[in-house]
């Protein structure tokens, strides 16, 4: 077989007019119009499918069938003959001699019947034994390059192979059909799209396309259409057309790469992904892409494995003893250990393990490491990644003895650390229950010991113990190599706690890594029946591997497989609860349960929203005025993230705000996080100004462990965790230390930081900003010289700004902006922001307020300072608006309803309404 | 006419074609098949009676009694096991080879007796 390591290339195709020495033969001529070259192979079609071919088919089946009916009409006929004949003769005292001896044209007829049930038998037998099988021989790498015309042509006839032996029934079935169907249609050749239309109603193709999540109605009406859309020109039976061959001979291609044994419909279907140009159309268009489809079709064989691998393992379990014996006999009862233990065995043969795929490497590697000797093994791995589902798997193995000789007819026990401690307070009854136990394992001797975290028994004794801890009386009769244990630790206890000691030295290390996402999709993909089942609604094939995609992305701290299973099993509930039973799970339905857990958009793009988005910049303005530029771009980079045309593996944006204070840098921070985010407190913000020595590193990400508050993480770190989606705000950041600066590098360029406990926090999901003021003089003055912004903006990078940060640190963000000193009349949009703002306050009282012109103008004029930007009209408003109000409400001059008009002056005039 | 007549020709071939093979499968592919699933059935049956782990543990006491009177008793309760044993998996190949033995001459005795009940017609 070919191994994974070799990759067969695709299949050569050469037009060829057909079989040599034909002369004439229309059939044969037919028969061939294309040969393939594949894995070192010829490969063509010879049955022929014509008009002809159809009807002896037809026929052949048709005389069949009359002729087996009559045949077993006619036998039962004579078995009833002869056995009345019998009962006939039976009657009396008759011996059996006599009987066999007698003749009569019944027993004549009854020994026919007789020979023609054989007969029978042996049709029906050999029918089902002429489907051929799909041999796989390992091809040489020579066979799998290129090959030129000629050199098929060297090769003789009879080596050549012919692909339709290989072909189901059902398939010939189809594509018999398909050809009916382009005569029935007149059209001048056999096309793949007549395939389409035909193995549409196929009950596997329509479990591949509910997979798929494409609705019967819509293909079936696509396929008609352009079906119609067809010239129908020819008459008779329409030859098949090259596209059809190279269809036929790439479902055999997608048969022989799955592993089957024989080209099946679901093969058809793949294979026209790759060849046929309409029908490829149709699918394309009903967003099917050609991997996806080989996944479906893969996915639907696992469940046809899955079932049959459970048949064999419910037929072999049956041998497994139920009880502590083993079928050698050799067991003694363990009534000690059986009080601190669960036989997984057991639960395996009852069926209450879960199933496990996907992991044969690191089995054998357990395997391996028992064989050679070693006392033992440890599973390392992150809570999640299937430590448990190995062991399940083992036990499921051992069930059905499908292991080595060494954990044949065994029982694998699993320890539990929680019952051997509860309840221990004597000194020494901790370790003398161990002993116990351990004197059980190993009188007796088939039993394989479990123990889950090993690291919790590092470090256990009771009460004045001996100075020995449990995990060193564990060790001690480990060593002694009398029972085989298996046992699983994390890694960070496992280095905090066992490498280091004796127990780490006598067992062997077997690391679990975390799946990638496509031996998850497979994962999901055998689990997702049993969640099918429960919540009665059913996965499409996008939801799967969108459930992957999104658990990878979002949940983090967790591993794979497990959070993609658990989100796997949330998503069925809620789609069950909001839409109901037999729904198909789609992966729309996957993002909106992870918009509403992590709170970041990622659903479609609806009409509502892309409106809202194309128009971000006016929703921006509604909040922050002027700063078109920046606030151009920051609109820019939103769309662009929200409609996941980012680079994954970095923040979705990081910028650079420059200008003095007061302009809007901070409000516009807020604005994007509200937009973004859902909400302003969906903000991380760090002075920058408290990390001006090198030393306050540690505050940010964290004290090394050992150090005084090592154990806690730092500020940045640790916000970052509990809040992945939000938006990072680092204000004042030229006046952080430059060491400071270089975490940044590594945030802003791959989107993940390590904190001092080794945890890698993820940073791809946040959008960083940073604020500074520095070369405010030089941007006052040069917005006073009415220079273009862009201009100061590349004088700012190249002079003032090389002072504080290093060119490598400007060049990782994706926008540096500069924001104006905000011009009078813009503050005047200020000030009637800000007015809004009290007015809504006021609102909340039941009292309006207004301002004339006048009013505002003079607000502005006093609160116009060019060094501070908008920060003192803010002052000034509360000092006159607000005070005012205040004592006005105080006195009882403002009620409900009436109005309030602000006047020059800082003047209240009371608009009194009407009393009712 | 033609079209008819080649029809006929291809099921009349197809029927003869079959009855010829009919015995030729029987003592090929037949018994091939035949021989796989009595094969099975004997294998499945020593799996069932445990024959090769009761050779394999033979000198292996039982219970884990390791005193010698254990090892002595273990080993006449395993030998009778053992024979008790072997006496029904010897049953049921018997059972199953003549299975075999009559797939062999099931044809043939068919064949002969219907030609038997010819005679006296």
């Amino acid at each position: 077989m070919p191994g994974p390591n070799i990759t067969i290339p695709p299949i050569q195709y050469f037009p060829w007019s057909g079989p040599a020495g034909n002369r004439g033969n229309k059939k044969a001529e037919q028969a061939g119009s294309l040969l393939g070259w594949f894995n070192g192979q010829v490969i063509y079609w010879k049955r022929p499918i014509n008009e002809f071919s159809l009807w002896l088919t037809r026929l052949k089946e048709f005389s069949q069938k009359v002729y087996l009916s009559i045949l077993i009409i006619f036998g039962a006929f004579g078995l009833l003959l002869g056995f009345w004949k019998l009962s006939q003769v039976w009657s009396g005292d008759v011996s059996l001699e006599t009987i066999w001896e007698t003749r009569a044209p019944e027993f004549f007829l009854f020994w026919v019947a007789v020979l023609v049930f054989e007969y029978v038998f042996f049709r029906l037998s050999w029918e089902s034994q002429k489907q051929k099988i799909i041999r796989r021989a390992p091809p040489a790498p020579s066979q799998l390059a290129r090959v030129d015309f000629s050199v098929i042509a060297g090769i003789p006839q009879r080596q050549w192979i012919d692909v339709s032996h290989f072909f189901t029934r059902e398939s010939l079935k189809a594509i018999e059909r398909a050809v009916n169907l382009g005569h029935a249609l007149k059209h001048p050749a056999v096309e793949p799209l007549h395939l389409l239309s035909v193995i549409c109603r196929h009950k596997d193709v329509q479990l591949v396309f509910a997979r798929l999540g494409v609705t019967m109605k819509v293909l079936s009406d696509k396929v008609n259409r352009t079906l119609k859309a067809k010239n129908g020109a020819s008459g008779g039976s329409p030859p098949l057309s090259q596209g059809f061959y190279q269809l036929l001979f790439g479902a055999y291609e997608e048969a022989y790469r799955r592993r089957s044994k024989a080209v099946e419909i679901p093969d058809l279907l793949t294979a026209m992904m790759k060849t046929g140009r309409e029908a490829q159309a149709v699918l394309y268009d009903l967003d099917i892409e050609l991997e996806e489809l080989r996944n479906v079709v893969i996915w639907i064989n696992i469940q046809s494995a899955l079932r049959r691998n459970m048949s064999h393992y419910r037929s072999q379990a049956r041998f497994k003893p139920k009880g502590n014996m083993n079928r050698a006999m050799t067991a003694v009862a363990t009534p000690f250990l059986d009080r601190f233990s669960t036989d997984l065995t057991q639960l395996a043969k009852a069926g209450y393990l879960p199933y496990c795929v996907n992991r044969e490497q690191e089995i054998e590697s357990i395997y391996r490491a028992v064989e050679s000797e070693s006392n033992g093994v440890v599973l390392i791995g992150n809570p999640g990644v299937g430590r448990r589902t190995i062991i399940a798997g083992l036990a499921e193995r051992m069930v059905t003895e499908d292991v080595p000789e060494l954990f044949r007819d065994k029982r694998l026990v699993s320890l539990s650390l929680s019952s051997l401690i509860a309840g221990a307070s004597a000194p020494g009854e901790l370790e003398q229950r161990l002993l116990g136990i351990l004197a059980d394992v190993i009188r007796s001797g088939n039993i394989i010991l479990v123990v889950q975290d090993i690291h919790n028994m590092v470090g256990v004794t009771t009460e004045r113990g001996e100075g020995l801890d449990l995990s060193e009386v564990f060790t001690e009769y480990v060593n002694k190599k009398s029972f085989i244990v298996i046992a699983t630790s994390n890694p960070i206890e496992y280095r905090r706690y066992v490498e280091t000691g004796a127990l780490g030295a006598c067992l062997r290390r077997i690391p679990v890594e975390e799946m990638d996402e496509n031996q998850t999709i497979l994962v999901l993909e055998a689990k997702a029946g049993v969640v099918e089942y429960q919540q009665q609604v059913y996965f499409s094939y996008d939801a799967i591997a969108a459930i992957v995609k999104f658990s990878q992305r979002f949940i983090h701290e967790r591993y794979l497989p497990e959070k993609a299973t658990q989100f796997m099993e949330e998503v069925g509930a809620y789609v069950r609860r909001t839409r109901g039973k037999r729904k198909i799970v789609t992966s729309e339905d996957v993002a909106q349960v992870v918009s509403a857990k992590v709170g970041v958009p990622v659903t479609k793009v609806t009409e509502k929203e892309s409106q809202k988005l194309l128009h971000l910049e006016e929703r921006i303005h509604g909040r922050l005025v002027g700063q078109d530029e920046a606030v151009k771009m920051v609109a820019e980079s939103l769309r662009r993230a929200r409609a996941e045309l980012r680079d994954l593996k970095r923040p979705i944006v990081n910028l650079l705000f420059l200008g003095p204070t007061g302009v809007g840098k901070t409000e516009l921070a807020k604005t994007v996080a509200e937009v973004y985010f859902g909400s302003e407190e969906a903000m991380i913000r760090v002075d920058m100004s408290e990390y001006q020595e090198s030393k306050s590193i540690d505050r940010l990400i964290g004290a090394p462990p050992g150090l005084t508050k090592g154990e806690e993480g730092g500020y940045l770190t640790e916000a970052v965790r509990r809040q992945p989606f939000s938006l990072l705000l680092l204000d004042e950041i030229e006046k952080a230390h430059p060491d400071i600066l270089n975490v940044f590098l590594q945030v802003m360029d791959d989107g993940r930081l390590t904190d001092s406990l080794g945890r890698t926090i993820d940073f791809t999901n946040i959008i960083l900003i940073a604020t500074s003021n520095a070369g405010t003089p030089l941007i006052q003055q040069r917005v006073r010289e009415n220079k273009p912004i862009m201009e100061i903006r590349d004088e700012l990078i190249n002079t003032e700004l090389s002072k504080y940060f290093r060119p490598e640190f400007l060049n990782r963000f994706d926008g540096i902006m500069v924001f104006r000193p905000l011009a009078q009349e813009e503050l005047y949009q200020v000030a009637e922001l800000l007015l809004g703002k009290v007015a809504g306050r006021l609102e909340e009282k039941g009292i309006s307020l207004k301002a004339t012109p006048e009013a505002i103008a003079e607000l502005v004029q006093e609160g116009y300072d060019p060094a501070f930007g908008a920060r003192p009209l803010r002052r000034v408003i509360q000092n006159k608006v607000d005070n005012a109000l205040a004592n006005h409400l105080l006195q009882g001059k403002l009620t409900r309803r009436d109005v309030a008009v602000l006047e020059p002056g800082g003047v209240i005039r009371v608009e009194k309404a009407e009393r009712l | 006419m033609v079209f008819i007549l080649s029809a006929v020709k291809f099921v009349v071939v197809d029927i003869l074609g079959s009855i010829i093979y009919f015995p030729i499968w029987w003592y090929t592919r037949g018994t091939k098949q035949a021989a796989g699933l009595i094969f099975r059935n004997i294998s499945n049956a020593e799996k069932a009676l445990a024959i090769g782990i009761l050779f394999r543990y033979f000198f292996k006491p039982m219970y884990a009694d390791y005193t010698k009177s254990g090892r002595a008793i273990s080993l006449v309760v395993r030998f009778v096991h053992l024979l008790v044993m072997l006496a029904v998996l010897a049953l049921v190949t018997l059972a199953n080879l003549l299975l075999l033995v009559g797939w062999l001459v099931l044809l043939p005795a068919t064949i002969y007796i219907v030609f038997l009940n010819s005679q006296g017609l």
